[in-house]
């Protein structure tokens, strides 16, 4: 699309001012190790470090590879890493950074595919042990009605649905870095999203992945993971509340080994 | 995906790439991860406090000990306490006590759900909680050590007259 429009949008970009951005580059056929590429280009207030790399790819050099989709914060795709943070690029201004330069790498701790896209099987692989949907014991019959939830049942697990699978916090944790078994902190606080639902019967599901040892005890709190989240999900409060959930229903079950959970 | 330890740390392999398919991998962590930004800084200077925390602890075990074999033993550990080596050791373990217990306290609001009158109590207003209980508790041991100290002393002082 921008393609189509490239006249109206060189003439849209035409500024006074400059701006460069150095981006990693990686292509699997040519380079042995990842390498930077720094371009130079119209720099605009209202810019942002994806808007950047979009100009590049449609102006520049189109072989620049990298994801996004929605640019809106939402779609949780174009995470990369900022100046040495773990960011959004689409919620990323380069006014914040302006005059200097702005170094755009993929994200941490993740294999690179190409340039600044990263293979996020491991993270899919990871997300999907932990079984982000609701397990019911016992489906209702659809003549039932739906399963009614009051706004207390709702603000319980609300904050950790607000998780949009970007990855900035695996990308910010080093525990994950150093220990690439540890489950880490989306698919923690997702977990623990659905754990809290009351509509769902499946936290004895998820308890083996998420209380093993490459699971919440794998977490040493650095904390970062809810530093970076753009959505305030906060997975480390995630991870120390199930932490502190796991140990309770531990020593319930050592005192009262006949209760039921 | 399996992961192998190489002598630089953990890499993920892809079993199963395509043709073409070829990721590279950056290596566990470099050496200087922890001075990246100030938070890491901050957590690895909280994870090493419990080193000096430990430290402290087994000292003043060894000066009850000392305590518990009698005055003569207990006023040579006193006289050990007061060279400098051992008061710089003090005064480092108590900074990092510091660390401890102010980044212990701020973790404390993201420990377990407190509710009050059936509402969930905000992360804010358990560390705030927490920080006044500290407050409360340390002045209390002041009083108590100053209260104390004084009627000691002179129970001190009269029994040396």
């Amino acid at each position: 699309m921008l393609n189509r429009r490239s006249k109206e949008g060189d003439n849209r970009m035409v500024s006074e001012h400059t701006i460069t951005i150095t981006t990693a580059r990686y292509s699997p056929e040519q380079d042995a190790e990842p390498r930077s590429q720094s371009y130079t280009i119209p720099y605009r207030e209202d810019m942002v470090v994806l808007d950047a790399l979009n100009y590049i790819k449609s102006y520049v050099d189109g072989s620049l590879t990298f994801r996004w989709s929605c640019r809106m914060g939402i779609c949780g795709s174009c995470g990369m890493t900022v100046n040495g943070t773990p960011t959004l690029t689409c919620a990323s201004f380069l006014r914040d950074f302006y005059p200097d330069p702005v170094v755009v790498e993929p994200l941490a701790n993740f294999p690179v595919i190409r340039d600044l896209a990263i293979d996020m099987s491991d993270f899919m692989q990871k997300l999907s042990a932990i079984k982000p949907w609701i397990i019911r014991e016992h489906e209702k019959p659809i003549a039932d009605g739906p399963y009614v939830q009051t706004p207390a049942q709702l603000e319980e697990y609300d904050q950790y649905s607000a998780c949009i699978n970007c990855m900035l916090c695996y990308a910010a944790c080093p525990v994950y870095a150093m220990e690439p078994k540890f489950l880490g902190p989306a698919a923690i606080a997702l977990g623990r999203r659905y754990n809290l639902d009351s509509r769902d019967q499946g936290t004895r599901e998820r308890l083996p992945v998420l209380g093993a040892t490459d699971g919440i005890w794998d977490c040493t709190f650095v904390g970062e993971c809810s530093v970076v989240c753009p959505k305030n999900v906060d997975p480390a409060k995630a991870i120390q509340q199930t932490k502190v959930d796991t140990t309770l229903d531990w020593y319930k079950k050592l005192v009262l080994p006949w209760a039921q959970r | 995906m399996s992961y192998t330890r190489t002598a630089d740390g953990w890499v993920r392999k892809i079993g199963t790439a395509p043709a073409g398919y070829n990721p590279v991998s950056e290596p566990g962590l470099p050496p200087a991860w922890w001075r990246v930004n100030k938070r890491y800084t901050l957590y690895m200077l909280r994870e090493l406090s419990s080193v000096f925390v430990a430290l402290w602890s087994v000292r003043l075990l060894i000066q009850l000990n000392q305590l518990r074999r009698g005055e003569v033993a207990y006023d040579a550990a006193v006289a050990v306490q007061r060279r400098p080596p051992a008061l710089a050791f003090h005064l480092i373990s108590l900074l990092f006590a510091l660390i401890h217990s102010v980044t212990f306290l701020i973790a404390a609001g993201k420990g377990p759900t407190v509710r009050m009158g059936g509402r969930r109590v905000p992360e804010r207003a358990i560390t705030v909680g927490a920080f006044a209980g500290w407050a409360g508790a340390s002045l209390l041991v002041l009083l108590v050590l100053l209260v104390g100290g004084r009627g000691g002393k002179r129970e001190v002082g009269g029994g040396a007259s």
